[in-house]
């Protein structure tokens, strides 16, 4: 079992053998397919053809939560599933299900994130398959995607995110609203407006119904809790359980038809929550968002009133920790690569400032660390929020953490990201609200509706190639710019400045094409992605009547993910060292030698050049200014792109960057050819805002110092740092206290985030031989969590090069 | 003025208080069997030769065919004959490396204050070691003024065999003294180190007059100098200064055997095996109020 931190249980109300139980079964968990919800879905579209998709969306969410399986893990106090088993990922037709079909034999023999389908569930979705074709989601955006779209994938320039395909999610609902309120405050609210409203459009008419329709299910699917555990209660003969169950029974039956009056109600209806909002859509970074802070009064009230203990509220927190990875998300290969461990990204903020500028710090900042501590499983996705009047203590108990080598808390700090939320036009005490929603994408809890990253993938480590290239892919042929206006590769570049003008020029048209991917994602997006229950948990969607989609959230930032920006600052380092200024070398010899991939003596002598060029990552300002070149190169394009919702009503509806790339840069690197920097052809691009493989050489504190020089507070999607550590260098309290300070000092080197992977090479080199043998070794992947076992091989690699910092 | 220098390590926890970057300077005048650091123990540039990395594609031989030769395991290079820089230049694979920098002291200052932050925040700071720093004690003496002018904390890390007069200022001016003590039986010191201990012990007492904060370090080797009445000795002999914060034990590790093979050198040692926990945890008991750690 995993041991607590610094808490040390008074009673015995928090039950260890129990949660090492629920957490063995997580580990042993098995990924399978759900065949309900898609058959529910498909059985009520085809009884509403006509009707808007709304209406017929919240038709069938009522309906499946009225139908489904439902079950209660045998010792969880947390109830609420997704499917039918534990660990079975639903189906959602209505988003895409061509590729589902055509994967179906292959889930279970992928190299990561295998998932097994029995043959009756694969014939029973095939039997709805047919219904689906040419109404789905991905062939509204694949009708509407313009071919120079299409060209600019062939090239692997651009890859379309999730959202061309699935759901959006990143949706971090007002839980304070939530607890407040109730869904039966929330389907009154509704009712009203439908009622009371003048001149209420058609769309918005169908919305207040359907919020109301979704409301209902989500009550009824409480009540169909309450009955069945009265049911269990019944059939239990160990008494401690059987008063357990017969207290969820009570609570079930009338949870959320008002407001939460207790802590172990407001827990659980946060995860309900969770478990609603992941059945309706299958996006996903559905996140809980600031939890310390949004259940603090529940937990403190009932501490003072005696009705509960630390003990069991140390239980309760751990029990939801660990359902959380009941849940499950299926994805087709390719967006597998992108993002592989079965993710969710279901984001846990503790600590961090209050809107009125002081410390938020309390008590369930701490037992968060400590539930986190016994869970030890991929979620919830945890992250520390700290500024300079953050406890050491708390900072001390995220070192500890850290030095388990599971990968978690990340860390955030205030001083940096609350000036990047403020850069979006926010008022001061609204930004500094901020939550990880996703990867490292930051965002408001409760007020914002849309991913900050990865709408569109824009892999910068090809669009360097191009450059290299004339605009001309070496591996498609395809050439959409001819940057001297010949066709074909061949390209001179007189100065710096030239090739600079070159890397700029290709950058604005493929973030112009992003754009437009982004758009007409949103575009269908906006139709079938209608959430009426998500949508009505996040502020002013349900005064205007509209899903998030529609222009119903309070704010709306979006960005694509830029993939690679240290290879391309290294590359263009070594060019301008090399060829331009030291001359040792032409632009044609080291064109040659990238075509040949480094081979031969010849070869290997011109690697050995660009290697010794300056590297980001090693505090060496040459290189560190023209990676940060790469970032404004960027930031300057934004300001003219607009998302789908301006001037209907959310604030902003801009864009913003962010490196939270997740293992992209892993497939990114395989069609990306060898580059000036010396890297070989298709291996991994950069990881994030993260050097190069390899290529620091100099320590985590250089690490530190290039990446501050980056324009980290204009990041407001989310600036990744991955880091790996030697066990060794965590040991014993002397360690642990110096890498504390370490970590608060980061706040003043302009950090955005930071998260650590401690592991040495060795263990992650026997797990990859032996994975039955590592169950448990969770690793950083990029903004989150996975058990190294689940990662396709490409991507473990990449993990084991990262430089490990040994000290 | 100049110094020669290995290598700065930033991070380093095992060096002084706090979060630190250790200077580690060439140079030693002991020749300590165990010596992990051969590259900055012995003088002058060191060229290693790495090969894992050597492809045996025979360019250095055909350049210096007087001074490398193929064989199985790779090349063998007659250091004496062979041209370090050249050799370098020439491989196309990188593997061969030049050691050591002769580096300005106000240009060392300026990379190290570039670290500032994480120095203040954990009570760390700078860490001159080696080899001996002290044997180029007018440079560190005058990269720790522009240190201190910085508010930076110095860390001297020395085996103290120096004559007092050529080292009493700049430990004057040190915050914090790492100090060695290998052997107290003057002849097993002689035998392990090459050199004497009596200028050592007496620079101990007047190194603690100076009311620095002192660290005495004791390295442990099995079966050269674990001999537990040796130990005692040792912790006898420091247990009375009124600067000693602790006693870190080092234990032998052999970590360092790899560089003897790139520097193309023989290691002094047989494979002796590890350090007896029993034997430490004794030790440590016999230490009583002192504190101790244990390290590697």
């Amino acid at each position: 079992m995993n041991k607590l931190l610094s808490y040390v249980p008074a009673t015995n109300e928090c039950d260890f053998d129990r949660i090492a139980r629920l957490q063995d079964k997580m580990y042993h968990r098995k990924a399978t397919l759900c065949r309900e919800r898609a058959e529910i879905y498909t059985e009520v579209f085809r009884e509403t053809e006509g009707e808007s998709m709304i209406l017929r969306k919240a038709k069938a969410f009522k309906k499946t939560l009225e139908n489904m399986t439902i079950y209660i893990e045998p010792d969880s106090l947390i109830v609420g599933n997704q499917a039918s088993r534990n660990f079975a990922a639903p189906v959602f037709p209505e988003y895409s299900i061509d590729w589902i079909i055509d994967e179906m034999d292959e889930f279970a023999l992928r190299s990561g994130d295998s998932f097994e389908v029995d043959e009756d569930t694969k014939e029973r979705i095939r039997k709805i398959a047919p219904y689906w074709m040419g109404k789905t989601h991905k062939d509204e955006v694949l009708k509407n995607l313009p071919p120079v779209n299409r060209l600019a994938e062939k090239q692997s320039v651009l890859h379309r995110g999730g959202i061309s395909m699935s759901g959006d999610g990143h949706i971090v609902p007002n839980n304070e609203y939530v607890l407040s309120h109730g869904y039966g405050g929330i389907k009154e609210i509704a009712r009203r407006h439908l009622e009371n409203d003048a001149d209420l459009s058609d769309d918005q008419k169908d919305y207040y119904r359907s919020v109301i329709m979704a409301m209902e299910g989500a009550l009824a699917y409480c009540k169909r809790f309450s009955r069945l555990a009265y049911e269990t209660a019944q059939n239990t003969a160990d008494e401690k359980r059987k008063n357990e169950l017969l207290k969820i029974s009570e609570m079930m039956g009338r949870l959320m038809q008002g407001p939460a009056d207790s802590f172990y109600r407001a827990v659980e209806t946060i995860y309900l929550t969770h478990v609603l909002m992941m059945i309706e859509s299958n996006g996903h970074s559905f996140s809980f968002g600031r939890f310390d802070q949004d259940v603090y009064e529940y937990y403190k009230k009932d501490i003072e009133k005696g009705v509960i203990s630390e003990d069991k509220a140390l239980e309760i927190i751990t029990h939801f920790f660990i359902m959380s990875n009941s849940l499950n998300k299926i994805r087709p290969w390719d967006h597998t690569q992108y993002s592989g461990g079965y993710p969710l990204y279901s984001n846990l903020m503790v600590g961090g400032m209050k809107p009125d500028g002081t410390d938020g710090t309390n008590d369930l900042s701490y037992l968060c660390l400590e539930a986190m501590a016994l869970n030890g499983l991929p979620e919830p996705n945890m992250s520390v929020r700290y500024n300079e009047n953050t406890p050491h203590s708390l900072m001390k108990d995220a070192a500890k953490l850290i030095a388990r080598g599971f990968g978690m808390p990340a860390i955030f700090s205030d001083d940096v990201c609350i000036p990047a939320m403020a850069s979006l036009g926010l008022p001061i005490e609204v930004a500094r609200d901020y939550t990880s929603i996703g990867c490292v994408e930051t965002g408001i809890p409760g007020r914002w509706g849309h991913r900050a990253t990865g709408m569109t993938y824009i892999n910068f480590g090809k669009i360097l190639e191009l450059v290299m290239n004339n605009g001309c892919d070496p591996d498609s042929g395809v050439q959409l710019i001819k940057i001297n206006g010949r066709e074909g590769r061949d390209i001179e570049y007189e100065n710096y400045d030239e090739l600079w003008a070159a890397w700029n020029r290709l950058l604005e048209f493929y973030s112009d094409l992003a754009y437009q991917c982004d758009l007409v994602c949103d575009r269908s997006l906006k139709v079938y992605d209608a959430d009426p229950f998500a949508s009505s948990l996040i502020n002013c969607s349900l005064e205007r009547g509209k899903t998030l989609k529609n222009g119903g959230a309070e704010y709306d930032f979006v960005s694509s993910s830029n993939i690679g920006p240290s290879v391309v600052g290294d590359s263009l380092a070594a060019v301008k060292k090399l060829v331009f200024e030291d001359k040792v070398l032409t632009l044609k010899q080291l064109r040659e030698a990238l075509d040949s991939n480094f081979e031969g003596i010849e070869g290997a002598r011109i690697r050995k050049l660009c290697r010794k060029a300056p590297k980001f990552g090693n505090d060496i300002d040459y290189v560190d200014e023209i990676v940060r070149d790469v970032y404004e190169s960027y930031l300057k394009l934004l300001p003219k792109y607009k998302t789908d919702r301006f001037g209907n009503g959310p604030f902003g509806c801009g864009y913003t960057m962010s490196t939270s790339n997740i293992t992209s840069y892993v497939p990114n690197g395989f069609d990306v050819g060898a580059t000036p920097d010396g890297r070989l052809a298709g291996k991994p691009l950069n990881e994030g805002a993260s050097p190069c493989l390899g290529a620091d050489t100099n320590g985590p504190l250089a690490v530190v110092n290039s990446v501050s020089k980056l324009p980290n507070k204009r990041m407001a999607g989310g600036q990744l740092l991955n880091m790996r550590f030697s066990p060794g260098s965590l040991e014993g309290d002397d360690n642990l206290e110096k890498f504390t300070h370490f970590l608060e000092t980061l706040r003043k080197k302009n950090i955005f985030h930071d998260q650590f992977n401690v592991v040495d090479s060795a263990t992650l080199r026997a797990a990859k031989a032996h994975p039955e043998d590592y169950p448990d070794l969770m690793v950083r992947v990029a903004g989150y969590c996975a058990l190294f076992s689940t990662l396709m091989p490409e991507a473990q690699d990449a993990i084991i090069a990262r430089t490990e910092l040994s000290l | 003025m100049k110094g020669f220098v290995n290598k700065i390590q930033h991070y380093s926890t095992k060096d002084g208080p706090g979060i630190r970057s250790t200077v580690f300077m060439v140079g030693c005048n002991l020749r300590c069997l165990w010596c992990c650091n051969p590259e900055s123990m012995l003088p002058g540039y060191k060229l290693m030769y790495h090969s894992l990395k050597c492809q045996r594609c025979l360019s250095c031989v055909h350049a210096f065919p007087e001074a490398v030769v193929m064989s199985e395991d790779g090349c063998v290079i007659n250091r004496e004959k062979a041209g370090f820089d050249r050799l370098v230049d020439i491989c196309p694979f990188e593997a061969y490396e030049k050691m050591g920098e002769w580096i300005e002291a106000s240009e060392l200052v300026d990379r190290l204050l570039r670290y500032r932050d994480f120095y203040e925040g954990s009570e760390g700071g700078v860490t001159f070691s080696g080899g001996e720093c002290l044997l180029q004690s007018e440079f560190v003496e005058q990269c720790m003024d522009l240190l201190h002018e910085n508010g930076v904390k110095v860390c001297i890390d020395t085996a103290g065999n120096l004559p007092w007069d050529r080292i009493k200022g700049v430990l004057g001016k040190c915050d914090t003294v790492l100090f060695d003590l290998k052997a107290y039986d003057d002849q097993l010191h002689q035998r392990l180190t090459s050199v004497s201990n009596e200028m050592i012990l007496d620079n101990l007492n007047k190194l603690d007059q100076l009311g620095k904060e002192l660290y005495v370090r004791m390295i442990v080797v099995p079966g050269l100098n674990d001999d537990i009445s040796d130990l005692k000795a040792r912790v006898d002999r420091v247990r009375g200064l009124r600067s000693l914060k602790q006693i870190d034990f080092l234990k032998y590790h052999r970590l360092g055997v790899g560089k003897y093979r790139e520097l193309g050198l023989r290691y002094p040692l047989d494979d002796i095996g590890e350090v007896n926990e029993e034997l430490l945890a004794k030790i440590r008991k016999y230490a009583g109020d002192i504190v101790t750690t244990v390290g590697g």
